[in-house]
């Protein structure tokens, strides 16, 4: 087990010369913005009320309203507040623009936390993370200011931690968000530590932060470089405090965990298990993992080669995880998503983005059983869960998929002075429905 | 999605620099085949009536006849299933170029055969007339006509998921069709198909087949199975199948003959025995681990194979990177690792073959040389498999060559002996076809020739006399010998080499006068050790016949070396103990020393063996009396081990300090050693110290067959050492070792993997099936079908000279 420990310590900032001149006047002028920009926002701002490169999206546990993250792909609009995190009311297929706030532009992932009071969006603008809270019934997301809920999530947005101004940077290029939690007993009082964990498009690293009561403030954070040339996604594997990032160009994928002090600070980030993927030297690109609801088997989708990978976690002898089964994919899978529909039998799906479709695989038969067309550009996938919804046959049961740059016209590409651009379809995931895996209805 | 990049800029340079070579007239670039596969994953060879006409021009098109009769003129050739764009590719193999051939020129690009929706594999039936394909996602079979490669336009439905389909002809020469399905787990039986050869003038690209084609009669059967089968491999000649499956560690075998499988008093072979074929008739399991229903192993295994002469069966497990070897005749698992010779350990646990990771594909392999053909004829084998790693390698693994003399005549060719057993059973050869119950119990380096010679030398019957020898293990494709390095060093303590002079005595690295490791066989009257060898690497025995002779040869066993420096000193420090300053004084008992959190037990320590604290002692009153320039002064006696501390005695020798060391004079983490007394330590540089024991709890224990001489890191003078792969016995000399007397050598092992590369640059690999052809016209060939490169790689076994192939 590799302890890897901080290696990145505060870089204060020198408190002399122009440089500190240019940070004062600038932080005097980001007061004074500040101070009059809660309430009226400076154009262009993008629309609330449609999508614009829909990239990754999280359902509440509810199972009534549906977060998608708008990424601002073309820079239309302004950086910092160029993209938007809709909510969607599944129920009626509402954009509730109202409830959905601005984020910086070119975010991918997002998580919500344990009990679905926040929900944590890496963007790589200026590679910062916004914290939303998250209304109680799920019906919306906001920036909490000082008990001010605003749309403007300049206030809750940080790229450094402790401290805004000295503390560590947030790397380049974040990308992939899992949260977990922890608790510690602090003072005689016990305390819930929400754990948000990153991965980035370019260099090594790995990020975990540690946050007191989901807050920013005293938030910990460490970084290590622990895979191999980029980052795509991150998860958690299911009953454990592991997580496994699956790297760009490398053929691995690498687990780990932070270690946390007796007072819930990320002290070191330890290494768990690495998991050959494949044994060719390099190029192997790890587009999206997913684990079954156990934590039993990870799945790995992967370009080059077009593949779904089985992996084993545990061994009957105690051995770590092992590549089972290796299923050709269609070009350019992008996620995996792994649902358990009313039967209590799980699928994976899988969009291929190249090709406009997702592929379903039955794990149980190693093969796919089902190709959906859901039109041009499949990104990103999430679907109904238990106990809100899919419980038993007949009930709602629905899949949800961002189709990126999808136009009006289904299979064409949005128009370039579009003022909306990219949908979400909508499949029937109910196995006894006559519209079982077909695109029910798109929003847009 | 770096969305951020900008590539105008760039797009214009490459527009301007082809507009510039478009206007001065490049030239045409050179013709290259069409492609034709979609992620290809099995293939099956048409090798019966049906043939291939040589394929002309740039297009191989075929004419839009129906296919030739083979005798008339053409060639065999091969069924290749895209599973993506469901259909399935045509390739000619017995022509002098391996091509795709083109079915239908009215339509752009290479015409193929479409099928059900994502199929999985493909078998031909029919005496070739005919082929048959699984679908995985429409749980269907398709019927394809071989003499005008169209598809039937019935399909058959299957209940599940179809994972692989075989024919074969039963008991009553009927051809019937196999197809292993999941969810629920089953084989479905039924009929094969066969295809009459339409009339001459017919045009085959819009023919309908379903009038010349006949499915063999009788409903379909079901023989359930006891867990999800991923794979199947046929027995004709038995009627039996062979069925692996990712939840279970057992292999099952399946009688699927009606007529098979009564055993005396018309009793039901049948496991379960209310039962009658087809029917499961037997399961062999490896591993040990629980298949009950509770608990059901998550690994199985992933490919079945079966050797085609009849001896062995080939599992291969990609998780655990093992094949496993089955004794087809006895119907048992064989323990590779205890039939290989020398054994891998006694008690290793484990019975394949190790790999290399990432095993995907296999195909059993069969090698037949015949040395003298007629009289008393001489046949040597080499049986083993080609394995396809996802490395982008196929490389040889061994299980068995064996030679065979008798009488009668070695009349077939390779191609009959191997690939038709009906020829094959009724040659005199087949007597030879026996398979020795392994393990056979021998040992190189313990055996001499006659008492290995009485193992590996085997009385078939009165006439017929085998020759064994066990591999099982992979192939070495290096034709050097490991060796021990000619140059060794060593180093002479300045104590030895007083003693010497006292007693006017050499004392140097190959003198006689000085206790050293030597070869067992080095001769004890030799006046230097210059050119001896300091041990002697562990053999492997080959045993075959030269003309009347039974020879055994023996050379180094490269596959079991290991590159690495071996270190044997005279009271020697033990490797690991004392790596950081982490050893503590107890603060409770100044006996007790911590380790600090090196397992003493896999560290070989042992009591007898002393401790010495290099650490100075604190400044506290009473520490003076650990104050000394002797750096082994403060040393103490080893009195019992436990994983975590030993226990410290006093050494009774005023050369050492005659008190216990105590927390108050030494508080802090301390560097220390631990050594050997009055024994040689043996360290190898990757092996590092061979323990006996290991920890159980807070216990040290003895590792099972320590007992035995296994799992040395210590040996005495006088005494020979046996360790993992060589063996030395330390030659006593006139003066007495020292402490620090430290011998070093080499080995270099000399093994290369028996391979080639199966992808090229690009290096995408995802094989799915890996298959030796019979020859179909233009010598055997070794194909492998990759899904995730989009390629075949072709082998030409016939011609060693001819550059592989890869088609896309």
């Amino acid at each position: 087990m590799d302890i890897i420990t901080n290696r990145r310590s505060s870089d204060p900032v020198a408190l002399s010369g122009p440089i500190f001149r240019l940070a004062a006047v600038t932080a005097m002028v980001f007061v004074i913005a500040m101070a009059g920009c809660i309430e009226g926002h400076e154009e262009p701002l993008p629309d609330r009320e449609g999508l614009f490169y829909p990239i990754g999206m999280q359902m509440h546990p509810d199972g009534r309203f549906l977060y998608v993250l708008n990424s601002n792909f073309d820079m239309r609009y302004r950086g910092n507040l160029g993209g938007t995190v809709l909510v969607i009311d599944t129920d009626t297929g509402e954009i509730l623009s109202e409830s959905s706030p601005y984020v910086p532009s070119f975010g991918s992932y997002l998580a919500l936390n344990d009990d679905a009071t926040k929900l944590y969006v890496p963007t790589r603008h200026n590679n910062e993370m916004t914290v939303l809270s998250v209304a109680d019934q799920g019906q919306a997301l906001y920036c909490d200011n000082d008990g001010e809920r605003s749309a403007d999530t300049r206030p809750c947005t940080v790229r450094r931690i402790p401290d805004m101004r000295e503390g560590t940077r947030i790397s380049d290029d974040p990308f992939g968000v899992a949260v977990g939690r922890a608790q510690r007993t602090v003072g005689g009082t016990q305390s819930d530590f929400d754990l948000v964990h990153l991965s980035y498009l370019r260099g090594s690293d790995v990020t975990s932060m540690s946050l007191p009561d989901s807050e920013i403030a005293g938030a910990s954070m460490q970084s290590a470089a622990v895979v191999g040339q980029g980052g795509n996604q991150l998860q958690m594997r299911p009953g454990t405090d592991e997580v496994y990032v699956a790297g760009r160009g490398t053929n691995r994928i690498e687990g780990f965990r932070p270690f946390l002090s007796t007072t819930g600070e990320v002290e070191a980030i330890v290494r768990s298990h690495t998991v050959r993927i494949t044994e060719s030297g390099s190029g192997m690109d790890a587009r999206g993992l997913a684990f079954d609801e156990a934590g039993d088997w990870m799945y790995v989708a992967t370009r080059r080669p077009n593949a779904l990978h089985m992996v084993g976690m545990e061994k009957a002898d105690g051995g770590g995880p092992e590549v089972v089964a290796s299923i050709p994919l269609e070009n350019r899978p992008s996620e995996v998503h792994v649902h358990r529909g009313p039967d209590g039998q799980q699928w994976l799906y899988i969009p291929s983005y190249r090709y406009g479709i997702v592929e379903v695989v039955d794990p149980r038969k190693e093969a796919v059983v089902d190709v959906i067309d859901v039109g041009r550009s499949p990104y990103s996938m999430t679907s109904d869960s238990a106990p809100a919804n899919c419980r038993e046959a007949g009930q709602r049961c629905q899949g949800y998929v961002t189709l990126f740059d999808a136009g009006t016209d289904r299979d064409e590409r949005c128009d370039q002075d579009a003022r909306v651009c990219g949908k979400v379809a909508i499949i029937d995931l109910d196995p006894e429905s006559d519209t079982f895996h077909t695109v029910i209805e798109t929003i847009q | 999605m770096m969305g951020r990049d900008n590539m105008t800029s760039k797009g214009i340079g490459w527009l301007t620099v082809g507009c510039l070579l478009a206007a001065v007239g490049c030239s045409d670039p050179p013709l290259s085949d069409p492609e034709a596969l979609d992620a290809p994953v099995s293939m099956d060879v048409a090798d019966g009536e049906v043939c291939l006409p040589e394929l002309l021009g740039v297009d191989a098109t075929l004419s839009s006849e129906p296919l030739p009769r083979c005798g008339d003129d053409g060639n065999g050739f091969a069924l290749v299933v895209n599973q993506r764009s469901s259909n399935i590719s045509v390739l000619s193999l017995g022509q002098e170029r391996a091509r795709w051939a083109n079915l239908d020129s009215r339509r752009p690009g290479i015409s193929r055969i479409s099928v059900g929706t994502r199929p999985i594999d493909v078998a031909t039936t029919g005496e070739g007339t005919a082929a048959v394909v699984a679908n995985e996602s429409d749980a269907t079979l398709t019927g394809i006509d071989l003499w005008t490669l169209r598809p039937l336009q019935q399909e058959l439905d299957i209940e599940g998921t179809p994972r692989a389909i075989e024919a074969f002809r039963d008991g009553d020469d009927n051809w019937r069709v196999a197809t292993l399905v999941a969810g629920p787990n089953h084989i479905d039986l039924r009929g094969g198909l066969e295809c009459e050869r339409p009339a001459d003038g017919t045009d085959r690209r819009d023919h309908m087949p379903d009038d010349n084609c006949t499915w063999g009669e009788g409903d379909p059967q079901s023989v359930e199975l006891p867990g999800r089968a991923v794979d199947m491999a046929v027995d004709e000649a038995e009627g039996e199948a062979w069925v692996v499956y990712r939840d279970r560690n057992e292999v099952s075998l399946v009688e699927l003959d009606e007529g098979n499988g009564n055993g005396d008093e018309g009793e039901s072979t049948c496991l379960d025995e209310e039962d009658t074929p087809p029917c499961e008739v037997a399961r062999i399991g490896w591993d040990e681990v629980d298949n009950g229903d509770d608990e059901p192993s998550k690994w199985g295994a992933t490919k079945v194979e079966l050797d085609p002469l009849g001896l062995f069966a080939y599992v291969l497990d990609r998780p655990n990177n093992r094949l496993l070897v089955l004794d087809r005749q006895r119907r048992t698992l064989i323990d590779a690792s205890q039939s290989v010779e020398p054994p891998a350990s006694p008690f290793r646990t484990g019975e394949g073959i190790p790999l290399v990771r990432s095993a995907m594909a296999m195909s059993a392999d069969v090698q037949r040389d015949v040395i003298d053909d007629s009289g008393t004829s001489h046949v040597a084998y080499r049986l083993g498999v080609r394995v396809a790693a996802n490395n982008g390698q196929i490389y040889d693994v061994g299980a068995m060559d064996f030679d065979c003399v008798f009488d009668g005549d070695a009349a077939l060719s390779t191609d009959e002996f191997v690939f038709d057993a009906e020829l094959r059973a009724d040659s005199e050869e087949s007597r030879c076809l026996v398979t020795p119950e392994f393990p056979l119990g021998a040992n190189p380096d313990f055996d001499d020739d006659d008492e290995l010679g009485e193992r590996r030398f085997i009385d078939i019957d009165e006439s017929t006399r085998m020759a064994v020898t066990p591999i099982f293990g992979l192939h070495d494709g290096n034709p050097g010998n490991g060796q021990i390095s000619p140059h060794s060093d060593c180093e002479l303590p300045d104590e030895l080499h007083d003693e010497g002079a006292d007693s006017e005595l050499s004392v140097a690295c190959d003198s006689p006068a000085v206790a050293q490791p030597l070869g067992l066989d080095v001769d004890d009257d030799l006046d230097s050790y210059a050119d001896e060898t300091r041990a002697d690497l562990m053999e492997f025995a080959q045993a075959y016949f030269d003309g009347g002779d039974e020879i055994i040869e023996r050379y180094p066993y490269d596959l079991r070396l290991v590159n690495e420096e071996w270190s044997v000193t005279y009271e020697g420090d033990l490797p690991e103990p004392g790596q950081s300053a982490s050893g503590l004084v107890s603060r409770d008992d100044d006996a007790i020393f911590r380790s600090g959190g090196t397992d003493y037990c896999s560290a070989a320590v042992e009591q007898g063996d002393r401790l010495t604290i290099f650490s100075p002692p604190g400044d506290a009153s009473g520490c003076d009396v650990f104050d000394d320039d002797d750096p082994y002064f403060r040393s103490w006696r080893v009195e019992s081990v436990d994983p975590f501390q030993v226990e410290l005695a006093v050494i009774d020798d005023e050369d050492y300090v005659q008190q216990l060391p105590t927390r108050s004079c030494f508080d802090r983490g301390l560097n220390y050693s631990i050594r050997a007394t009055d024994e040689w330590t043996v360290v190898g540089s990757s092996t590092g110290m061979m323990s006996p024991r290991e920890r159980d709890g807070d216990v040290c224990v003895m590792r099972e067959g320590a007992d035995m001489g296994w799992f040395q890191g210590r040996v005495e003078t006088g005494e020979e050492f046996l360790g993992p792969y060589l063996r030395f016995q330390i030659r006593p000399g006139e003066l007495e070792p020292v402490q620090g007397l430290s011998y070093s050598f080499g080995v270099e092992r000399n093994f290369s993997l028996s391979a080639v590369s199966s992808a090229p640059d690009d290096n995408a690999s995802l094989p799915s099936q890996l298959l030796s052809t019979p020859d179909l016209g233009n010598g055997r060939n070794l194909v492998l079908v990759d899904g995730g490169g989009d390629r075949l790689y072709i082998e030409n076994l016939s011609d060693p000279d001819r550059q592989p192939v890869f088609l896309r």
